[in-house]
């Protein structure tokens, strides 16, 4: 008796399972069939960016020698040292680069030549630049997102600049946010309604949104000093918020490398119980999927805004530093916050999407990233719960996978869009990371749209390996890893040693 | 300690909190050479046992050492932040350094242990080994009070000799933690004998002394010549030439050049040159800027530097602390006027009144004929200097008599391929800071005036401590050898 029970349970949990991979193919499918011929952009043979990234993809020595040449451009101010430059990276490749490159190196060397290679490689780097960054200065970003709002996708803003090395550097980004906040306001108030954009299930939604990090608002990042950092970024945050609420505009803080995270997070927690923004402006936080501990993350966030009684928007992404939180953290021998195969971030994403949509009622979920599968779970969930599409929205960077956000538009998800505001310096910075991301070889626009990996692997779901592999880092003398002084039980057994 | 038991003297050493001087962290007995006479004595008696004990025991009792060190790091740190003015982090590191050297010179010993056969020829063995030198001094500073001290004293035990260690006096108690913790993991109270005491006399003695093989010392150039002038000289009774490992100071530039990434220039630099308040040998005081950037990059450097804290390390949030004690005190307020006349300002902080405390600066125009751009200060004091191409700057780097650590900041191939060839310096970094050498990875140690090239942390290190011998046996009797192995 009960053994027969055991198996009818056991058949019906598969039935259910096997259901939902089938909406997941279906959801897929109607986005996939939507897809045209062509490929994104940045990937489009007719382009000269398609041929470079065609080579960097087949070439890792290329590759490196390229990103690394397009993250010192900016630097350099003259004609002659971009032709410098461009010896000093790709000369010895020579008979190996292909035609289109050789960008008059081996020519005469001379100012003439210079005169006329340099502008044209400075032009088409910065025609690149220009697929992913929405423009140099406001004004021009407004033209950009004026033009999004027409294709019905909505933005969110983000302000690039320099690595913060001072506070008065870090003011200058207050700065910028308060105006950036106060120059567009009015341009969108004044677009013209579109109910997918400007409302969700329950109400209007803010058209202008803006996204922060809290790293660009101090120099004080020292974990050491926290109170210190956290006294000068809440300042700065409480101006841009007040700016916000003025103007009924929506801000979100992103989420950067794993020792910056606790410090964000809470720093978010407080926000949300500030009595000055009891009524505004609206809040959004990230959940980044590579992380172990973002299940608990994402459920300590859900809790506050039960508490506060505030909606937020939680953007879910895969997550951006997995360089910087394996190879920095290894060097100081600490312990790897994230997963450490991709199967594994895929595998969480589904399962924290899962998460997001059965509290509906208590955040706005914001499913980010340009993987056809993990959004398709994450409709086909949605469905399963019975949730309106517009209680939630798909965030895709600018410029990437635009083939997939217009089928997404013409299907009727909300769609928006981020975008980045800058100059050439930190936009080339940006570039590089979205170039590599781009060609990994584990993206999936690059499968998809370079590789022509067939659908029905691309829809499949994510599957972890069994187990974990020990740490594969080269053998050799290990040295004791200092102290982390992000750990706040480290902080507190220090200052008790005294 | 001598011998294993602990001596009072009349006199004591006090250390002070350099924050804070009115707090005494701790008081010490002070050697005298008759202190020194009877250590050698006991120490040359403790050899003759320590000698035959395995390089397999020896490295054992260094492993045990660094896990009593690693239950202890926090209490040690804190001790550090107390005892010479580090702030948190640079404490820590410390700590973890000497675990480091343990762990590191107790692999070094297993792996230098067996015999090495050379050149198989039948009838002939061939083996080449190392032995102890004997009985040393180790003469250590106060700036890594522990993970310099543990790393010349783990040297020389492990390598099977005796070893008589005379800490600087401005941290005394952390040298008698480390001297604890080797006792207490089982080594011989001959092994390892410590001798608090004033530098000049007691030093000096003992590094006369004819009873004393070897001589490792980490200190100032003027101190570090003066020992090897003093070993070089062969006493009634003394058996051995005295080997002397000798690791100085050092004026360290940093190169910046037009295509560097300014975001990670400045941190780096920043970083390099007022880390424990420039009270490094490897920190960074010059940095040497093409002209084309020079503008951009002191404005940032500036900015940055502006938001130094300095205070007391007890609490969390000051990067920097005082310096030492008055004399440095003196010293560095004193380059500081000199630079006012030679250079221009770009940059001048404020610093507590109470305690050992310095304004960091930061000079511009300063030029080879400076003696801002010659001398070692060991403060919180850089100085830019001007450079109208990357062939002039690497000139200007080079142009020193010191020879320990430099850097560039760079985006060029070409530029990065002609540093790693024509930049003298012992450790050369690209693209990052120049401080926080890391054992096993980044052997430290340079030329010129800042040693005779020894590296700390490094595969040559040990040997130094040691004697290499030879035994070449005929194996052939009646023309009959035996099989090869």
């Amino acid at each position: 008796m009960a053994g027969s029970i055991g198996r009818t349970k056991i058949i019906g949990v598969m039935h259910a399972e096997n259901s939902l991979e089938k909406k997941i193919v279906q959801r897929g499918k109607e986005i996939y069939s939507r897809l045209p011929d062509t490929s994104p952009s940045i990937f489009d043979p007719s382009w000269w960016s398609g041929h470079l990234l065609e080579w960097a993809m087949k070439d890792p020595d290329f590759k490196v020698r390229m990103f690394r040449f397009i993250d010192v451009l900016p630097v350099l101010q003259e004609s002659r040292q971009v032709t410098r430059f461009l010896r000093e990276y790709f000369t010895d490749l020579g008979e190996s680069l292909p035609e289109a490159f050789r960008w008059g190196m081996q020519a005469a060397s001379g100012p003439l030549t210079s005169r006329l290679v340099a502008p044209m490689v400075r032009k088409n780097l910065e025609l690149m630049a220009h697929r992913f960054i929405a423009g140099k200065n406001p004004a021009e970003g407004l033209r950009t997102l004026t033009k999004l709002r027409g294709k019905r996708i909505a933005f969110t803003l983000d302000l690039l600049g320099e690595a913060t090395l001072s506070e008065e550097e870090a003011e200058i980004y207050r700065q910028r946010y308060v105006e950036v906040i106060h120059f567009l306001a009015d341009k969108v108030d004044a677009w013209k309604p579109d109910p997918l954009l400007d409302e969700d299930h329950s109400g209007p939604i803010p058209r202008l949104n803006v996204s922060v990090k809290v790293s660009a608002l101090t120099s004080r990042l020292d974990p050491l000093c926290r109170e210190a950092g956290v006294d000068a970024i809440t300042a700065r945050i409480v101006s841009i918020l007040q700016a916000a609420r003025e103007k009924g505009a929506l801000v979100n803080l992103d989420l950067e490398q794993y020792d910056l995270k606790t410090f964000t997070l809470s720093l978010f927690g407080k926000l949300l119980k500030e009595e000055q923004f009891r009524d505004g402006p609206d809040l959004g936080i990230v959940v980044q999927a590579y992380l172990r501990d973002s299940p608990e993350d994402l459920s300590r966030l859900i809790r506050w805004a039960r508490e506060r009684k505030r909606r937020i928007t939680v953007r879910l992404v895969k997550g951006a530093y997995w360089d910087y939180d394996t190879v920095i953290r290894r060097q100081k021998g600490w312990s790897i916050p994230v997963f450490l195969h991709k199967e594994e971030t895929d595998a969480n994403y589904e399962a924290l999407s899962r998460v997001l949509l059965k509290n509906i009622d208590a955040v706005s979920p914001a499913f980010a990233g340009h993987n056809i599968r993990s959004i398709a779970h994450a409709l086909a969930v949605a469905e399963e719960l019975g949730i309106p599409s517009s209680a939630y929205e798909i965030q895709m960077l600018n410029g990437m996978a635009e083939p997939i956000r217009q089928a997404l538009v013409e299907l009727g998800y909300r769609v928006r869009v981020y975008a980045p505001i800058g100059e050439m310096l930190p936009g080339m910075a940006y570039l590089v990371r979205r170039l590599l991301e781009n060609t990994s070889n584990e993206s999936f626009l690059r499968k998809n749209f370079v590789e022509g990996v067939p659908f029905e692997d691309l829809i499949a779901p994510p599957v972890p390996p069994g187990k974990e592999e020990g740490d594969t880092s080269s053998a050799g003398f290990r040295n004791e890893p200092t102290a982390d002084f992000a750990d706040p039980s480290v902080r507190e057994t220090f200052e008790a040693s005294f | 300690m001598i011998d294993g038991g602990e001596i009072q003297t009349e006199k004591t050493i006090s250390s002070v909190n350099p924050a804070d001087p009115g707090q005494v962290i701790g008081k010490t007995a002070s050697a005298t050479p008759a202190e020194g006479d009877q250590a050698v004595t006991a120490a040359r008696r403790a050899w003759r046992n320590w000698r035959e004990v395995p390089p397999e025991e020896r490295a054992a009792l260094l492993f045990r050492t660094a896990a009593r060190l690693r239950k202890d790091r926090f209490n040690l740190a804190a001790l550090q932040v107390l005892e010479v003015g580090k702030n948190r982090a640079e404490a820590d590191a410390d700590v973890c350094e000497a675990i480091d050297f343990l762990l590191y010179y107790g692999s070094e010993m297993l792996r230098l242990a067996s015999p090495r056969r050379l050149a198989r020829y039948p009838g002939e063995l061939n083996h080449y080994h190392y032995l102890p030198r004997g009985v040393g001094v180790v003469i250590a500073p106060w700036n890594f009070p522990l993970a310099i001290t543990t790393g010349m004293t783990a040297a020389g035990i492990v390598a099977g000799n005796c070893v008589l260690l005379k800490h600087s006096s401005n941290a005394p108690v952390t040298a008698a933690r480390l001297v604890e913790a080797f006792h207490a993991s089982g080594l011989p109270g001959g092994v390892l004998q410590f001798l608090p005491g004033p530098g000049k006399e007691l030093g000096n003695h003992l590094v006369s002394h004819p009873g004393i093989d070897f001589i490792a010392f980490t200190g100032s150039r003027e101190v570090g010549l003066s020992i090897i002038r003093r070993a070089g000289t062969t006493h009634t009774g003394q058996r051995n030439v005295k080997a002397v490992i000798a690791e100085m100071g050092g004026k360290n530039a940093v190169i910046v050049d037009e295509s560097a990434d300014l975001d990670e220039a400045v941190r780096g630099v920043m970083v390099s040159a007022f880390g424990y308040q420039g009270q490094k040998c490897s920190a960074c005081s010059r940095v040497i800027v093409i002209r084309k950037i020079l503008d951009r990059f002191c404005r940032r450097l500036v900015e940055a530097a502006k938001d130094l804290r300095t205070g007391p390390p007890r609490e969390p949030g000051y990067e920097l602390g005082p310096v030492i004690d008055p004399a440095a005190r003196e010293k560095i307020l004193h380059y500081i006027e000199i630079g006012k006349k030679e250079g221009e300002i770009l940059f001048l902080g404020t610093a507590p009144s109470d305690g050992f405390y310095v304004p960091p600066a930061i000079f511009g125009k300063i030029g080879p004929n400076h003696r801002l751009f010659r001398d070692e200060i060991f403060g919180p004091v850089l100085s830019v200097i001007e450079a109208d191409d990357f062939e002039s700057a690497l000139q200007l780097a080079n142009d020193s008599e010191y020879a320990l650590t430099g850097g560039l900041y760079s985006r060029s191939p070409v530029n990065i391929d002609r540093v790693r060839r024509e930049f003298h310096v012992g450790n050369l970094y690209i693209n990052r800071g120049i401080t926080g050498a890391r054992v096993g990875r980044q052997p430290f140690g340079g030329g010129r005036m800042s040693g005779i090239g020894s590296k700390a942390g490094g595969p040559d290190y040990l040997r130094q401590f040691m004697i290499p011998r030879t035994i070449c046996e005929n194996t052939l009797r009646r023309g009959f050898a035996p099989p090869e192995d």
